[in-house]
């Protein structure tokens, strides 16, 4: 080259980034693509955090399936094994859980008993308490990350019943435990810090309560709790905790970090902005996923022929009574129809629905709304639910389309 | 030998537009008194998206995330804290400040070991003795000897498990590759004579060179010594 002129040396810089992108290797901002977070992962998911990995999944990939693949299933690690950012699994074998607390018989056994107990499957939605929490920011925003949808998705898991193993173990509890509270094999990034575990009620623990060692249908990935994880469906995702080591039974819920403050709303609306001083009187943990229903289509912010326009999603609650009917509107929530209802099989799993709108040129809004069986309906404005961390929204969904 | 001068010119033009991806979420954090802070205090655990993904929160808020924090390890003296938390509340706050040209060049460089007190001191420990299990330790650390080694860790990051005497580390070391060359090399300096005993000084020049050829964390593992 006789002269490098500006133009070429900015079309050649252009193109370097765009080689790199389009390879996949680096994303935008020169974070890891989520393939290099987690091994297996699909590099689409957008990557909030790479050091333990917190991936999201785009709706486009998320509406794609009736059961989420684990290679574009979101996931949110606080702290990560250090042989669990793969989807590989992990085999049970030599995977020592102990039992400890509130039990005649204490003891410590090997994860592959599990394998040879009665099993069950269940499919169920898994959230992330956080999921949504973007669009708490319509009143005040807050910290932590800031998902949009696509913090969740649909699977299966088969292992075996909580009260299976209770009695198969002959734990023989004692009568005042009203907790289990379950710890992982991850470990917390400096010493200080306290290491992650939760609580959840023991009467809802044996009763839906399961140690699951298969997902999808294969065994569990690492990334996603694999060889062993407790799953409490139609609780927040944050509670089916990954890796289990040890498991108490007790009286109260633990006072560790990640039970109080953390994953836990007020029971009372508090204004948006304000300061809240959690006590376990005062407030709820991240338990049972609110009724909740989101637009798989049309997306928000893409444009749509004026006319009839097919507008479908999931809707799902905690699994206590079926969604009863989800309710779709375009003139912000004054008049509404009633769109079709698929039920499934698992009452902890996502019902889908779809009906046609009729829409005219210009900018303009769908909202959809769940109702369940107990009356229970999502808010029309969800920052009536703000809380400081930003957890369980569940507001009407609502996506801006252009209409031509 | 023209086609081939053309052809190193535009690969060295790529490699240009891929140096401003290197550059990654420290560029997301504006300028502005404490913002070295963010970048030595809060890596430790989490990477930067957190705190950018925050950004917008009141001071209120800023202050229970940063009690939370606490809780979770960060250590910090009284004046550190009240540093952190008035960048983090301008900065990243609901009214932050227009946007202003960065003029690194117009700043002093920092010394060495200033900028270890700065970075380094969190995670690898104020006297280069790491944690167990977590951090690895600086000090006698063999990969010092090596002149290239420290200096794309400190550019590129680093992941991957990685033996320092009989103890493994898992963890990943995030890059600042945001530092100019001469405090890079005044860094790696200080490494090198405070922790291993090593005379031999990398210059501006060495660390500009390594900048060309951008690297993964993980190749920059396959590097090590």
């Amino acid at each position: 080259m006789d002269k490098v002129n500006r133009r070429t040396t900015l079309k050649l810089m252009g193109m370097g980034a765009a080689l790199l992108m389009a390879s996949g290797r680096v994303r935008a901002q020169g974070t890891p693509t989520a393939d290099q977070v987690i091994q297996g992962k699909d590099p689409r998911l957008i990557v909030h955090n790479s050091r333990t990995g917190v991936l999201e999944t785009p709706l486009e990939l998320l509406r794609e399936h009736q059961r989420t693949p684990k290679e574009i299933l979101f996931i949110r690690n606080n702290q990560v094994l250090p042989q669990g950012k793969t989807l590989e699994p992990i085999a049970p074998d030599g995977w020592i859980i102990s039992i400890e607390g509130m039990v005649q018989n204490a003891q410590a056994f090997d994860a592959k008993i599990l394998k040879d107990l009665p099993q069950v499957e269940v499919e169920m939605v898994l959230q992330c308490s956080g999921n949504g929490r973007s669009f708490f920011a319509r009143a005040q925003r807050t910290s932590g990350t800031q998902w949009k949808h696509g913090g969740m998705g649909n699977v299966v898991f088969k292992g075996v019943p909580f009260k299976v193993l209770v009695e198969h173990l002959k734990l023989n509890l004692y009568p005042g435990a009203k907790y289990v509270t379950v710890n992982g094999k991850d470990q917390p990034p400096t010493l200080q810090a306290p290491d992650f575990e939760h609580s959840v009620p023991l009467e809802e623990a044996l009763e839906k309560g399961i140690l699951a060692l298969e997902m999808n249908g294969e065994p569990l990935p690492a990334a996603h709790g694999g060889p062993v994880r407790f799953v409490m469906p139609g609780f927040y995702g944050t509670m089916n905790v990954k890796w289990v080591d040890r498991i108490r039974f007790d009286v109260a819920e633990t006072f560790n970090n990640n039970q109080i403050p953390r994953y836990r709303v007020p029971n009372h609306p508090i204004q948006p902005g304000s300061e809240f001083n959690f006590t376990f009187e005062n407030s709820r943990p991240n338990w049972h996923q609110k009724v909740k229903s989101v637009i798989f289509a049309p997306l928000d912010g893409e444009e749509v022929k004026a006319g009839n326009v097919l507008v479908r999603g999931v809707a799902w609650n905690d699994g206590l009574v079926p969604i009863e009917a989800v309710l779709v509107s375009t003139d912000q929530g004054r008049t509404w129809i009633r769109a079709k209802l698929t039920s499934p099989q698992s009452p902890y799993a996502w019902f889908h629905w779809e009906t046609y709108v009729a829409l005219s040129r210009g900018e303009r809004e769908i909202w959809v709304q769940a109702v369940d069986k107990l009356g229970r309906a999502q808010p029309l404005d969800g920052t009536v639910h703000w809380n400081p961390r930003g957890y369980e929204w569940n507001g009407v969904d609502i996506v801006k389309v252009k209409v031509v | 030998m023209k086609r081939a001068r053309t052809f190193l010119a535009a690969a060295g033009l790529l490699a240009l537009g891929l140096l401003s991806l290197v550059r990654g979420q420290a560029e997301a954090l504006p300028p502005g008194p404490g913002r070295d802070l963010v970048l030595g205090k809060c890596q430790a655990c989490h990477d930067l998206q957190y705190v950018v993904d925050s950004k917008g929160i009141t001071r209120g808020q800023w202050e229970e995330v940063v009690e939370n924090m606490k809780v979770m390890g960060l250590q910090l003296t009284p004046e550190e804290e009240e540093v952190l938390l008035n960048y983090l509340a301008t900065y990243l706050g609901p009214n932050p400040p227009p946007p202003q040209a960065e003029n690194a060049e117009a700043a002093e460089p920092r010394s060495g070991e200033a900028l270890y007190a700065t970075f380094c001191a969190s995670c690898h420990g104020p006297e280069g003795r790491g944690q167990a299990n977590l951090f690895p330790p600086l000090r006698e650390n063999p990969a010092l000897q090596d002149p290239q080694y420290p200096v794309l860790v400190l550019l590129y990051g680093l992941e991957g498990p990685i033996a320092v005497g009989d103890q493994t580390y898992q963890g990943i070391m995030p890059s600042f590759g945001h530092l100019s060359d001469e405090e890079i090399a005044a860094l790696v300096n200080y490494l090198r004579t405070a922790f291993a005993g090593v005379k031999e000084e990398v210059g501006p020049e060495a660390v500009a060179a390594l900048r060309q050829s951008p690297l993964s964390p993980a190749e920059v593992l396959k590097k090590r010594p």
